[in-house]
């Protein structure tokens, strides 16, 4: 699946400088980014990198410290034309459990000056079967896509999805990627956090990378892989990991990213190690190296 | 779209329901099956011209006519004179249903022995300062804790459940004004409260017999009262939100058990030992229960301190209302 076709020239939002110092942590420490009509823009990074508190100070849920934030290229703050513009879905979602999926539908769409019908939307998400549930009688993955779906409810310019996968059997994710592109090709911009690596890389314009709250690198998932100088990553059990010197432990599992793989491969083989992967870097390896730490 | 999704979940959601509308229904044929007993030996007084047989024991029978002024002295619920034919019934007890009592004297009257027929019946209805059976108080005393249970309730369900799972995180990101927020709520929490009574009063009639329907004349009054009442019990449960946070429905519950026993609703407060009976003046039931009685025609209260008492209630509740959800509506 490609995303990087043609995307929408129009900056949908524009983040300058902003900070946001709790007394003991810079948890946003004077990070900018734009994101434009038409694309996906992907924040990532490990836990308590910043990312969170990015998202909630543009939506206007935490107030910011300094920075400039500008929504659609014409404000600057979150007035009641950006509420009805802007779309959301949080990590941990809620609702009134004992309303039904077309109630919960409704009365979002009632919060919002336009919407998309609430048919075509249940629809697109395939909750048809569960229109009449109430929501306590859904799976998770059934709520998760409730959830993605109120984020569109408002037909918004900007949306954005926090873990919007997450739960989801992989056939559903794929599914949900697929409605997410359409979306985005329907010229909405889309800012997006997520744990699942091959997500960012498939549906992301440009990825931003961020750490202790800095951006740390930026760009499209390919530019990241290509400017990280990684050609080959072997993927072999933790135990074995005293064989390198250079080698990264993230869990049951050591990375060693190198161009010499032939020598790798052979002096684990040397060592009995006969269970190790070698494969071409992805999006994951780039965020291993720069921050240390695997997504969990 | 709010105020009916407010209304529903009071009805599907288990524990709303039965606090709301069960519960007072348990409560009310609990203490109805006991206090009923006592109800229907209704006290009588009767002269009569012929000589009737096989009356209730605690009938008292009356040598001569009494005036109005001494049948106010008599401390009994019905007064029944029977001459010359005709019956005339002096209630005492507008609220306690009399026609079986009527009834069975027709009958004896009518069957006494070289008697004319009777010629009519004749109910006359002698206002003075009433007081309240015993079953009358505990019927409004349960429309008094019921009321209680859907304001307090829905003030914690939305200002502490809510506020947990993040549905005000939900609608900050919306355009929904806090003056619609807090209408819808209580809004939906007033028609709630209205069904809720409105139930306890159609079981108190059909099994208790004892009516507690309201004249039309009093209906706004009553509706103010249901309307004052919420408030103030929705503000109580805004309080315990914010003091309490996630505990904040347990709290409620411990409440509602004390506020039960000590506001003076279930049975009169001079019952209690006196420290006790200082506990009531904190429970805001005891002043619905005030209220309510007022609106029976029950003159515990002057008019200008019920009025008072109700607009009281209902700024209460507005500002505690209206201040949570600025509160849980502004940015962190």
């Amino acid at each position: 699946m490609s995303n990087n076709g043609e995307t929408g020239s129009a900056t949908v939002l524009e983040v300058n400088n902003l900070k946001k110092y709790y007394p003991s942590v810079k948890a946003v420490d004077d990070i900018s980014f734009e994101v434009n009509a038409g694309e996906i823009v992907s924040i990532l990074g490990p836990n308590g990198a910043g990312k969170t508190t990015t998202i909630e100070i543009i939506e206007g849920l935490r107030t910011k410290d300094e920075g400039e934030i500008s929504y659609f290229g014409r404000f600057k703050e979150v007035n009641n034309e950006v509420k009805n513009r802007v779309g959301v879905c949080f990590q941990e979602n809620s609702f009134f459990e004992d309303l039904t999926v077309s109630e919960t539908i409704r009365l979002y769409k009632s919060l919002y000056e336009k919407s998309l019908d609430t048919k075509e939307l249940i629809e697109i998400f395939e909750l048809e079967e569960k229109v009449k549930t109430r929501i306590r009688h859904l799976s998770g993955g059934q709520k998760q896509r409730l959830a993605v779906a109120l984020a569109f409810v408002n037909d918004p310019d900007l949306v954005f999805l926090d873990e919007p996968t997450v739960g989801l059997d992989p056939h559903a994710r794929r599914n949900l990627w697929e409605i997410i592109l359409k979306f985005k090709s329907q010229g909405k911009g889309i800012v997006l956090t997520t744990h699942y690596m091959d997500e960012a890389q498939q549906l992301s314009d440009k990825v931003y990378i961020m750490d202790h709250g800095n951006i740390i690198t930026a760009g499209s998932p390919q530019e990241l892989i290509n400017s990280s100088g990684l050609e080959s990553v072997i993927e072999f059990p933790e135990e074995s990991s005293a064989l390198f010197e250079d080698v990264i432990i993230a869990g049951e599992y050591a990375y060693l990213h190198t161009r010499d793989t032939v020598s790798a491969i052979r002096k684990l083989l040397e060592s009995n190690v006969t269970n190790f992967v070698v494969r071409q870097p992805t999006l994951e390896d780039v965020f291993l190296k720069l921050t240390g730490k695997k997504i969990d | 779209m709010l105020f009916y999704s407010f209304l529903t979940v009071n009805f599907r959601n288990g524990f709303l329901f039965f606090m709301n509308i069960i519960l007072p229904v348990v409560l009310l044929l609990l203490f109805g099956s006991v206090f009923g007993k006592q109800e229907s030996q209704i006290t009588v007084a009767f002269y009569s011209d012929r000589q009737l047989t096989d009356l209730n024991s605690n009938w008292n029978r009356l040598e001569s006519i009494p005036t109005v002024e001494e049948m106010k002295e008599m401390d009994r619920d019905i007064v029944i004179i029977a001459n010359d034919g005709k019956i005339d019934v002096y209630l005492l007890s507008s609220f306690s249903s009399v026609d079986s009592e009527v009834t069975m004297f027709r009958l004896k009257y009518a069957s006494a022995q070289n008697e004319k027929p009777i010629v009519n019946i004749v109910e006359n209805k002698i206002t003075f300062k009433r007081q309240l059976s015993d079953l009358e108080y505990i019927m409004i005393g349960v429309i008094a804790i019921s009321l209680f249970s859907v304001g307090m309730n829905a003030g914690v369900t939305l200002f502490s459940e809510y506020v947990q799972y993040g549905l005000f995180r939900r609608f900050m990101l919306t355009n929904v004004n806090r003056l619609y927020l807090l209408l819808s709520a209580t809004g939906a929490q007033i028609i709630t409260g209205i069904i809720s009574s409105g139930l306890v009063i159609a079981i108190s009639w059909l099994i208790f017999k004892v009516n507690l329907f309201i004249s039309p004349q009093f209906i706004f009054m009553y509706l103010f009262v249901v309307f004052a009442s919420i408030m103030v019990s929705l503000g109580l449960g805004v309080v315990l939100s914010l003091i309490f946070k996630k505990s904040a429905s347990t709290i409620a519950q411990i409440l509602y058990t004390i506020f039960m026993f000590f506001s003076g609703v279930y049975f009169p407060i001079t019952f209690l030992p006196k420290p006790l009976q200082i506990v009531s003046y904190f429970t805001p039931p005891r002043y619905m229960h005030v209220l309510f009685q007022k609106v029976y025609g029950i003159d515990i209260i002057s008019i200008q301190g019920f009025w008072i008492t109700c607009v009281l209630f209902i700024v209460i509740g507005a500002a505690l209302g209206s201040y949570a959800i600025g509160k849980f509506l502004k940015p962190a």
